[in-house]
C-alpha cells in the first residue's frame, strides 16, 4: 500500500514537469518606456533590476530550479498577482493621476519594507534594500510625483 | 430610503393608471392623491431631473465613500472594507452616457484610481493603517471628480495636518463635523475644513 502511493506520488511529479507556466519574459530586459520617460540614473536602475523587476515588469531573470514543478507555478502566479499590481513596462503609458497613485504606493511599500517580498528575499538575499538604498529609491519615486 | 422607495412606487402607480384606466381599482387612492400633492409643491422636479443627471450620477458613491470615512472613523476595518467594497461597485455602475468626450476621459481616469484605491481598501480588512493610505489618493480622486462633475449637493473638504508625519492629509464629508478617518478614536476632531465645494 504505501509502496503504490509512493510510486503514485513519484509519477505525478514526474507527469507535471511536463506542464511548465509561460515564462514572463519579452526579450527587453529593462522596461525601455520607464526609462525614457523617468529618466531614472543607474544606481535607481540596478536597484530596481535587481530587487522590483522579477516581478513587476515584462522580464523575469529565473533560477533554474523554475523548471522544478509546483514551484514554477507557484512563481508564475506571484509573477502575475505583482504585474497586476505594478509594471514597470506600461508606467509611461499610465495618466499622470495613476502614475502618482503608483508612485505613491511604490514608496510606502519601500519605506514599510513591506517590499520586497519576505519570500522573495529569502532566495534572493542581494535583493534586499538597505536604509541608503530605500531612501534613494524613495526620493526617486516621490521626485517623479506630479502635484499638478 | 424606504420612502423614497414608497415615492417611486407611488409615482409609477400614478404613471401606470394615467395609461390605464383599468388600475384605478388596484390603486391606493389617498396616497395617489398625496404623491400628486407633493407633486404639485415642487414643480421643478420633474424638470430638473435631466438637468441634474450629471451631477445626481455619484450620489451612491459618495454615500459609500461616507460610510467608508465614518467607518474609519470609528477604527473599524471591516466596515471600512465593506464600504469600500460597495464604493467600487458603485463607480462601476456609473452612468457615462450624458458624458462629452473630455468627461468621459476624466471619469475613465478617475475611475481606474478609485477601483484601485477602493480594491486595496477591500482586500484589507486587518491592516487599517493601510487602509488609510488608500484613502488619502481616494480622498484626492473624490475632491477632483466633485471639481470636474459636481457632486449636487454642498461639500466640506476637511484637512488633517497632522496625518503621514506631518504632512497632512484631507477628506470629503457632508457636513463641517469632523470626524477623522486617518487617526480614528485615537484623534477624532483633529481637522479643520478647508473649503466648502459645491
Amino acid at each position: 500500500m504505501v509502496k503504490r502511493i509512493l510510486i503514485g506520488f513519484v509519477l505525478t511529479i514526474i507527469v507535471i514537469q511536463f506542464i511548465q507556466p509561460a515564462r514572463n519574459s519579452t526579450g527587453q530586459v529593462v522596461p525601455q518606456s520607464f526609462i525614457d520617460t523617468f529618466l531614472p540614473n543607474d544606481t535607481v536602475l540596478n536597484l530596481l533590476s535587481n530587487s522590483c523587476f522579477d516581478c513587476h515588469s515584462n522580464n523575469t531573470k529565473y533560477p533554474w530550479y523554475t523548471n522544478v514543478q509546483p514551484i514554477g507555478w507557484l512563481m508564475a502566479n506571484h509573477i502575475n498577482d505583482g504585474k497586476k499590481e505594478l509594471n514597470f513596462n506600461e508606467l509611461a503609458a499610465l495618466s499622470t493621476r495613476r502614475r502618482n497613485s503608483k508612485f505613491k504606493s511604490i514608496s510606502q511599500q519601500i519605506e514599510q519594507a513591506k517590499m520586497p517580498l519576505k519570500s522573495y528575499l529569502f532566495i534572493h538575499r542581494n535583493a534586499a534594500l538597505n536604509e541608503a538604498d530605500k531612501k534613494l529609491l524613495i526620493n526617486f519615486f516621490q521626485s517623479k510625483i506630479n502635484n499638478n | 430610503m424606504k420612502l423614497l422607495f414608497i415615492g417611486v412606487a407611488a409615482a409609477s402607480a400614478i404613471l401606470f393608471s394615467a395609461c390605464n384606466s383599468n388600475a384605478d381599482k388596484t390603486t391606493d387612492h389617498s396616497a395617489m392623491q398625496h404623491e400628486m400633492d407633493t407633486m404639485k409643491d415642487m414643480p421643478m422636479n420633474s424638470g430638473s431631473t435631466s438637468n441634474n443627471a450629471t451631477t445626481s450620477k455619484f450620489t451612491e458613491v459618495f454615500a459609500h465613500y461616507q460610510h467608508l470615512t465614518f467607518a474609519l472613523a470609528n477604527d473599524d476595518s471591516k466596515e471600512a472594507a465593506n464600504g469600500a467594497k460597495s464604493m467600487g461597485e458603485a463607480i462601476a455602475k456609473v452612468d457615462k452616457s450624458g458624458f462629452t468626450a473630455d468627461q468621459q476621459k476624466s471619469y475613465a481616469d478617475l475611475e481606474a484610481d478609485m477601483k484601485e484605491h477602493t480594491e486595496h481598501i477591500t482586500g484589507n480588512a486587518n491592516n487599517i493603517e493601510h487602509q488609510r493610505e488608500h484613502l488619502e489618493t481616494l480622498s484626492k480622486d473624490m475632491y477632483d471628480l466633485t471639481k470636474t462633475f459636481g457632486i449636487g449637493k454642498p461639500m466640506y473638504k476637511i484637512f488633517c495636518p497632522m496625518y503621514n508625519n506631518d504632512k497632512g492629509a484631507y477628506w470629503l464629508a457632508e457636513t463641517k463635523e469632523v470626524k477623522n478617518p486617518y487617526f480614528g478614536q485615537k484623534m477624532l476632531t483633529c481637522g479643520e475644513v478647508q473649503e466648502e465645494l459645491k
